[in-house]
């Protein structure tokens, strides 16, 4: 091992116990990260200060970002996000569990179609406001949407950041998507809401004796859409995000890419609202851009050392050219690497691994994408740094006064992941071992 | 085709822009994306381009600056030092914008302009507030000043470095061929904002006496704070004088500034990153973003080829031409893709027709950085003295500014044009 190798091992490594520790913010653990592996990129070669903004950033995602999270903070005054939290709490009739399942499953299905990021934009808020009207603990329903966003958005291929980077290295269609990941996604949910019945029994019975009763019988009183504050607001924002989601469906056609998508949707909600400016970029969560910014500067810096591609080139040995035991590693190994990395910088470097194997193995090697998926999806899952969506989750559960730690998300998150992506493992064993062709990978 | 629809949405944005009407920050994002938008649909500008036309190194360098300025500010310093130069100044206010000029003409010679202006404009706008003055004259001559400052050395002023390494100039080539015209339209400057400003600016404060009895020291909350920002940006400031030979670019000192500070300091994150001018940096990405897909429908492409002909024609006329080509679009355009789309040009000229091309450098580096003064988006300097402005009572206003921008400018490119004539005639330049 040269030092370069591991002074980029260190320094990655250093990062991310600083993000997991919470010892300092995350943004600044990252900032400081990126800062410090630039400069010692420089000293031995395998950094340039022009690759940070051209290769290891990716604007894509920070862009997305940054044109939803205008969205959304515009969208803020109209009211629309009470009206839905008063809906679902009428809905839900203040039974706690119900509460969990109708927000996961509302995250599941809206993080199919729009990015798992602005989903929990959308969904995290109204969660929160009803929780604070209730007073009931908003950590568990909050975490469902983080789990359920990130497992929904496995099944297509806007759905998932990593799944539109197997696209583009795969040429995979929309449709080649719903038709091998829809099925398995759709287990993989039921199966953990069968799991969070039993998990959550307790709490859910604690919680509806808390639940304040007046507060519920007034909210089981009052009209949805009385809580809109400007309708004309309501309707330019709804204008605007309607022609998100429809830019976005159709991305795959006209090929524009979501960052665009995104901000120019804000840009159109801008113009028809025209906020004051500085108001709304103060909601933006300028520190989480800067903390993604960090992270793939620290992550481009191992990748460019070999480091990244030696672990998994050095595990991807094991097995030997065999498709079933290529495909349970890639899963498994995205699977961890994700939950420890964020799953975006880490599909980066699983890409040319699996396009060498694919291309090398004989039989159906297209499951070897789906493996990538799978695991980049449910990995994801395992820590709250594992995808974008969950530091998002826990970014908005800083607003109360119990935020969701590290400690609270392994507890649950690890046991999602390890359920969900077995589930993953049997059905590709299923596939490739038995010579029928199953619902669930008809290629 | 292409560059009709460009140029519409540009034209469209730019007089928008310009009545103020709306959120300048509301109205370049919507014509960056409405551009993109366009061509992504035709094909000519796609995301990718769109985020390589972007500036990072500036938006960088300012983001990584204005952390570590917000962070420094926390400390009291700012307002300490202002106190201080208020009270040295006895209220003379002449004396006061001289000087605070000058300083940040020469500190822009070693320093890029932004970074000058991130570090001035707030102890400005705190003594302006001390002296109960305007700070409208005050950092409207700091940003025209740093730009001329910025122009008479190589790492100055942006364009600088690039025609430097276009043209193989060395440091001491700018000093010696833009040095003598960048302090005498320094001197030309002052004089005009004398006559500009006169008749707005008291004499003397009235708020002298009582800036006597103030206690600089008062505003400091810890001195082992200040102790840490002082040593921050002593750091900092060293390694942008060696940044070239370290191999560091100023973007990454900026956010080792920030980094630091934030470090030693530990203020709230999320309170520091409020404080950021974000509307500055969102705004400027967007106008990279506009003159980005001009230059892919291939605009930027056709005057250049136009001004080839020009050249081969009229030899001699041809880099006077230039300064007031370069200058009239730098005040429209940002100077960094202006001068990266001119470069080739002036490269053609001399491989394909043979041309002497050493005197059209010095036209494109007088052009470019000169012109940045005339308008409130030429220099991104300027940007951030009307964002900064904005937080007191009398913000500057687009039209104020070009009042005194272009005549300014106009003045400024005379000079340029009979010194760069006589310089072509004596062989120097």
């Amino acid at each position: 091992m040269t030092l370069e190798l591991i002074l980029s091992g260190i320094i990655f490594v250093g990062t991310y116990v600083a993000i997991l520790t919470d010892a300092v913010e995350r943004s600044l653990a990252a900032v400081s990260g990126a800062v410090l592996m630039v400069i010692t990129g420089l000293f031995f070669g395998f950094y340039t200060e022009t690759e940070v903004v051209t290769e290891a950033i990716d604007w894509n995602t920070i862009g997305l970002l940054l044109g939803m999270m205008m969205v959304v903070g515009i969208l803020k005054d109209s009211g629309l996000f009470e009206t839905l939290a008063i809906w679902a709490a009428k809905l839900a009739r203040g039974d706690y569990f119900r509460m969990i399942l109708l927000f996961g499953f509302l995250a599941s299905l809206m993080s199919t179609t729009i990015d798992n990021v602005t989903t929990i934009l959308l969904v995290a808020p109204i969660s929160m406001s009803i929780s604070a009207v209730l007073s009931i603990d908003p950590k568990p329903i909050l975490l469902t949407q983080g789990l359920f966003s990130n497992i929904g958005g496995v099944a297509t291929l806007v759905g998932d950041p990593p799944n539109i980077m197997i696209s583009g290295a795969a040429g995979f269609h929309y449709m080649d998507y719903i038709y091998n990941l829809a099925p398995s996604v759709a287990i993989c949910t039921l199966v953990t809401v069968i799991v969070f019945k039993f998990i959550f029994a307790e709490k859910a019975e604690e919680e509806n004796k808390k639940i304040h009763r007046e507060a519920l019988e007034d909210i089981m009183d009052r009209k949805p859409t009385s809580e809109i504050a400007d309708w004309s607001l309501l309707t330019k924002g709804l204008i605007g995000l309607t022609f998100i989601i429809v830019l976005f469906i159709l991305h795959s056609v006209v090929t524009i890419t979501p960052a665009t998508v995104a901000l120019t949707g804000a840009a159109l909600i801008l113009i028809l609202t025209r906020p004051d400016m500085d108001e709304i970029l103060s909601r933006v969560e300028w520190s989480t851009l800067l903390f993604f910014a960090g992270l793939f500067v620290v992550v481009h810096g191992v990748v460019k050392t070999g480091l990244l591609t030696k672990v998994a080139q050095g595990v991807l040995h094991l097995t030997s050219e065999n498709l079933l035991f290529s495909a349970l590693i890639i899963l498994f190994l995205t699977a961890l690497g994700s939950g420890l990395v964020d799953n975006i910088p880490f599909t980066a470097a699983m890409l040319p691994i699996v396009s060498t194997l694919s291309a090398k193995l004989t039989g159906d090697s297209n499951i070897l994408w789906w493996a990538l998926a799978f695991g980049a999806g449910f990995g994801g899952n395992a820590t709250y740094i594992g995808s974008s969506a969950n530091v998002m989750i826990v970014k908005i559960s800083e607003d109360h006064e119990e935020p969701i730690s590290m400690r609270y998300w392994l507890k649950y998150g690890t046991m999602i992941t390890l359920i969900t992506t077995a589930i993953a493992g049997a059905i590709i064993t299923i596939q490739i071992t038995l010579p029928v062709d199953l619902i669930f990978f008809p290629s | 085709m292409n560059w009709v629809i460009a140029l519409t949405i540009f034209i469209i944005t730019y007089a928008v822009l310009f009545t103020e009407k709306m959120d300048r920050t509301i109205v370049t994002l919507a014509g960056a994306l409405a551009l993109l938008l366009a061509g992504t649909l035709t094909g000519f500008y796609v995301q990718p381009d769109a985020f390589a036309a972007i500036d990072f190194d500036t938006i960088t360098l300012v983001l990584g600056m204005m952390i570590m300025v917000g962070t420094v500010e926390r400390t009291g310093l700012i307002e300490y030092l202002a106190i201080i130069i208020a009270k040295k100044s006895r209220g003379k206010v002449w004396y006061l914008l001289i000087s605070l000029g000058a300083f940040t003409a020469v500190a822009s010679a070693v320093m890029d302009n932004v970074t000058t202006m991130v570090l001035v404009a707030p102890i400005t706008l705190s003594i302006t507030d001390l002296l109960g003055l305007s700070p409208i004259p005050f950092l409207i001559s700091e940003s025209m000043l740093s730009i001329v400052g910025g122009m008479s050395t190589l790492i100055g002023a942006p364009p600088n470095i690039m025609i430097g390494s276009a043209a193989n100039f060395g440091f001491n080539q700018f000093i010696t061929h833009l040095g003598p015209i960048a302090l005498l339209i320094w001197i030309i400057s002052v004089i005009y904002f004398w006559f500009k400003f006169n008749s707005r600016l008291p004499g003397e404060s009235d708020k002298a006496e009582t800036l006597e009895e103030m206690d600089p020291t008062r505003t400091i909350e810890s001195w082992n704070d200040v102790r840490k920002a002082v040593s921050v940006i002593i750091i900092v400031i060293a390694l942008y004088l060696v940044h070239g030979i370290i191999g560091l670019e100023p973007p990454t000192v900026a956010f080792l500034g920030a980094a630091l500070a934030l470090v030693l300091i530990q203020p709230e994150v999320k309170d520091t990153l409020a404080n950021v001018e974000w509307s500055v940096l969102l705004f400027y990405g967007s106008l990279f973003v506009l003159v980005g897909g001009l230059e892919e429908a291939g605009i930027i492409h056709l005057l250049a080829k136009e001004f080839g002909v020009i050249a081969e024609n009229y030899p001699l006329l041809a880099p006077l031409v230039l300064i007031w080509i370069a200058g009239i679009l730098s005040g429209i355009i940002d100077n960094v893709p202006l001068t990266i789309a001119l470069i080739p040009v002036i490269q053609g000229l001399g491989s394909v027709h043979g041309i002497h091309i050493t005197s059209y450098w010095w036209a494109l580096a007088l052009g470019a950085v000169l012109g940045g003064v005339s308008s409130p988006i030429g220099s991104s300097a300027n940007v951030i003295s009307i964002s900064l402005s904005e937080r007191t009572d009398t913000p500057i206003t687009f039209a104020r500014w070009l009042k005194v921008g272009i005549p300014l400018t106009v003045l400024n490119l005379a000079l340029a044009s009979i010194f760069l004539f006589f310089g072509m005639q004596i062989g120097y330049m």
